[in-house]
């Protein structure tokens, strides 16, 4: 229920909107903005491309709310270099081609000045090595493989937040401290399912060598709807523990089914990566959003951002109006779409200029704030120093409609996650897969 | 591996072969009598889940959803086959292929237009949450709750087709319908009746696997393909083919993952081809035309 009030809310709170998820026009002759003159200016177009239909729709719609609001903030402010901003989205239903098809459109037939989106990381890497040819920039507020800024590496792609390298690095932290010694995985069976479990193993061997990677592995097929016999399987492994990059709609089918298997009673832990975002804990809560079926004491804080912190003033605030524009908690994906819209922002008003390669260099070295925390691009390979939060579950009547937080959330630096440089460059030079693809053990 | 895990994991096999066994049944009733192949068949399947879905959300109870929805389902279904399909019984399978496939898309677009594009979920009754103890196993209450009404369902097929007068007519309708039609059978109204039973079977396997998975728009897809592939393998029109084709294709589904989850997606379609290669009637399946 909370979801549909959200939309209905969203729809008239943004008060722009035609009917229909995709391809939404926007801002078309603003009526907010300072005067008439100010609305007949040629608008700045982003053009958005997030996953609005299929498993993780909740990942694309939480870009799309991100990205408005900024926009809407923008505008309201008075536009970028005096120019209206004006959004529009596709839905690319996790569909790799679709992906490449409305990212051209986006450029092509609608004129989009920048691009920004992709939840999925298969999507993502297909769009990628379109960019060159539409000589347009894409920021990435989701997608999470390494590979994006890497093997797949152009200079039009930027990742304004942790990959998976960097959350893995933070997962392992917290894993290095525990005393379980045999790990095994269930994950999605595609780059961003296999990063995050190489890259996670390969920090929890550096700081704790004696761990025991576990030649049983489970990797269902993306969007697989039934994981139960992967999940006998890992229960049949006897690990003692697990960690699962299952994300979207796949994590929340997986802890439904696990549980009836005293799942998480068998496990030692289990720690999450992109399980634990706020639309899991929103599918998972019941009786009206007083109770949840998540159990306690699960590790995780989707892709580096969670709501309830950190704990600062800026924060709180912006969840606050987030709170009061959609009637939900900002997810993960919002917070840095939100930040993508700003960071555009910063980098086009420091170019002075919307003219693509000037913007890329403005963008490519800069400090940027988002609500929660303060980032800065690296040049080489446009990933950002970024601190990645990881908490545990524990009930909260207070939150509402979640009945859950994360709680004893520890922040790891940016500095020490992100991957060195010079191994990115030799990857990308070499083009060889990263070291951690020898942890990815499949039947 | 122990018996303790064998166990397990044959009966996962029989879980989804169950929920595979009532949806191909109706799949498979409809084309034997009908000689229709009902594209919209996992439409059917996939709105039994969304009802679920809305039911036990309004009254948040499941027991309303197992009852009301696959009767929603056959409602739905009668008045496909009595609006749509009757005026092109005598036209060609391209024809039939056509709309039936339509009448998916068209179900699609109104689940979109009802439910959105995200993932729902359904949570089993309260009863039937929680494990129980088999030999030894411990396994969900609810996937055994849903092997037995899979038995069930198979009974109560058998004895309608074989014990009950109206599964006479339904054989004599599916051998010659002309001649059915001479002896006094009201051979349309059979046709409504028969549709409208494999529809409640879509709706109602819909209803039994939404607290099993995730419920969404593709589902209409993947379970027409599965639904297909059970029934070419047990032989199109055949109710025991589909039967043996489920149990087989639930246990290869399941120890695959086990044995072999490299090739889990090929399992099925690569197993179909064998079988079209020896038997391309398939297992039991009689002369089509």
């Amino acid at each position: 229920m909370s979801k549909k009030v959200s939309r209905r809310k969203f729809l008239k709170d943004a008060g722009l909107f035609g009917a229909g998820m995709i391809g939404v026009p926007l801002l078309k002759g603003v009526s907010r903005g300072p005067s008439n003159a100010w609305a007949a200016t040629k608008p700045i177009k982003f053009g958005g491309i997030y996953s609005l239909s299929g498993v993780v729709a909740a990942w694309g719609k939480a870009g799309q709310q991100g990205a408005m609001m900024a926009a809407v903030e923008i505008n309201q402010a008075g536009g970028i270099l005096k120019r209206p901003v004006e959004c529009r989205f596709e839905d690319d239903a996790c569909n790799p081609e679709f992906g490449v098809r409305k990212t051209r459109r986006l450029v092509l037939d609608w004129g989009a000045d920048f691009l920004h989106g992709f939840n999925h990381s298969g999507v993502a890497l297909s769009a990628v090595p379109v960019l060159p040819e539409l000589k347009r920039m894409l920021l990435i507020p989701c997608a999470s493989s390494p590979a994006i800024t890497t093997e797949a590496f152009n200079k039009y792609v930027f990742r304004p937040r942790a990959n998976v390298y960097q959350s893995g690095a933070a997962a392992a932290v917290i894993a290095a401290k525990m005393p379980y010694k045999k790990w095994t995985v269930i994950g999605p069976d595609y780059s961003f399912g296999w990063d995050a479990w190489g890259a996670f193993v390969h920090h929890l061997k550096i700081r704790k060598p004696d761990v025991e990677v576990m030649s049983i592995q489970a990797w269902p097929k993306f969007g697989a709807g039934d994981f139960t016999s992967y999940i006998l399987k890992v229960i049949e492994a006897k690990p003692d523990a697990i960690y699962t990059p299952l994300w979207g709609g796949d994590f929340v089918t997986f802890l439904k089914q696990a549980k009836r298997y005293g799942f998480f009673e068998k496990m030692g832990v289990v720690i999450t990566e992109g399980g634990l975002a706020v639309d899991g804990f929103y599918a998972l809560s019941t009786k009206g959003g007083t109770e949840s079926e998540v159990p306690e004491g699960i590790w995780g804080a989707a892709h580096g951002y969670w709501f309830d912190h950190p704990n600062t003033e800026k924060n709180k605030k912006w969840v606050e109006k987030f709170m009061s524009m959609y009637g939900e908690y900002p997810h993960n994906v919002a917070h840095d779409a939100y930040g993508v819209m700003y960071l555009y922002k910063k980098a086009i008003e420091k170019a002075k200029t919307i003219e693509t390669d000037a913007v890329i260099e403005a963008m490519e070295t800069m400090d940027f704030d988002t609500p929660g925390y303060k980032r800065k691009m690296r040049k080489e390979d446009h990933s950002a120093f970024c601190e990645v939060p990881y908490g545990k579950t524990a009930k909260a009547p207070e939150k509402v409609g979640i009945a859950m937080n994360l709680v004893d959330v520890v922040d790891a630096s940016g500095k020490d996650i992100i991957e060195p440089v010079e191994d990115v460059l030799e990857r990308r030079a070499k083009k060889t897969p990263p070291p951690w693809m020898k942890y990815v053990i499949k039947g | 591996m122990t018996f303790s895990t064998f166990f397990a994991f044959f009966l996962n096999g029989l879980t989804s072969a169950m929920t595979f066994f009532i949806i191909a049944s109706g799949l498979t009733l409809i084309y034997g009598v009908l000689r229709i192949l009902n594209l919209a068949h996992g439409s059917l399947f996939m709105l039994g889940a969304f009802f679920t879905f809305q039911l036990t959300h309004w009254f948040g109870n499941f027991w309303y959803a197992l009852i009301l929805a696959p009767f929603i389902c056959a409602v739905a279904g009668i008045l496909m086959e009595r609006i749509f399909l009757r005026p092109v019984y005598g036209l060609p399978i391209p024809f039939q292929l056509l709309l039936t496939f339509g009448l998916m898309l068209l179900i699609a677009d109104i689940v979109r237009i009802f439910w959105g594009v995200a993932f729902r979920t359904a949570t089993e009754p309260k009863v039937l949450s929680g494990a129980m103890n088999i030999f030894g196993v411990s396994y969900p209450r609810y996937n055994i709750f849903v092997i037995v009404v899979g038995i069930l369902v198979c009974i109560f097929i058998w004895i309608l087709l074989t014990k009950t007068r109206f599964g006479k007519m339904i054989r004599a309708a599916s051998s010659d319908r002309e001649v059915a039609n001479g002896l006094g059978i009201n051979v349309p109204w059979l046709y409504t009746a028969v549709f409208g039973i494999g529809a409640y079977l879509a709706g109602l396997s819909g209803v039994l696997a939404a607290p099993l998975r995730s419920i969404m728009l593709e589902m209409d897809v993947h379970t027409i393909i599965e639904a297909f592939a059970i029934v070419v393998i047990g032989g199109l029109g055949s109710i025991p083919g589909a039967l043996i084709g489920s149990l087989l294709l639930g246990q290869l589904n399941s120890f695959g993952t086990l044995y072999i989850p490299r090739f889990e997606m090929a399992f099925m379609y690569v197993f179909m081809a064998i079988i079209l290669l020896i038997r391309p009637k398939g297992l039991l399946g009689e002369e089509v035309g």
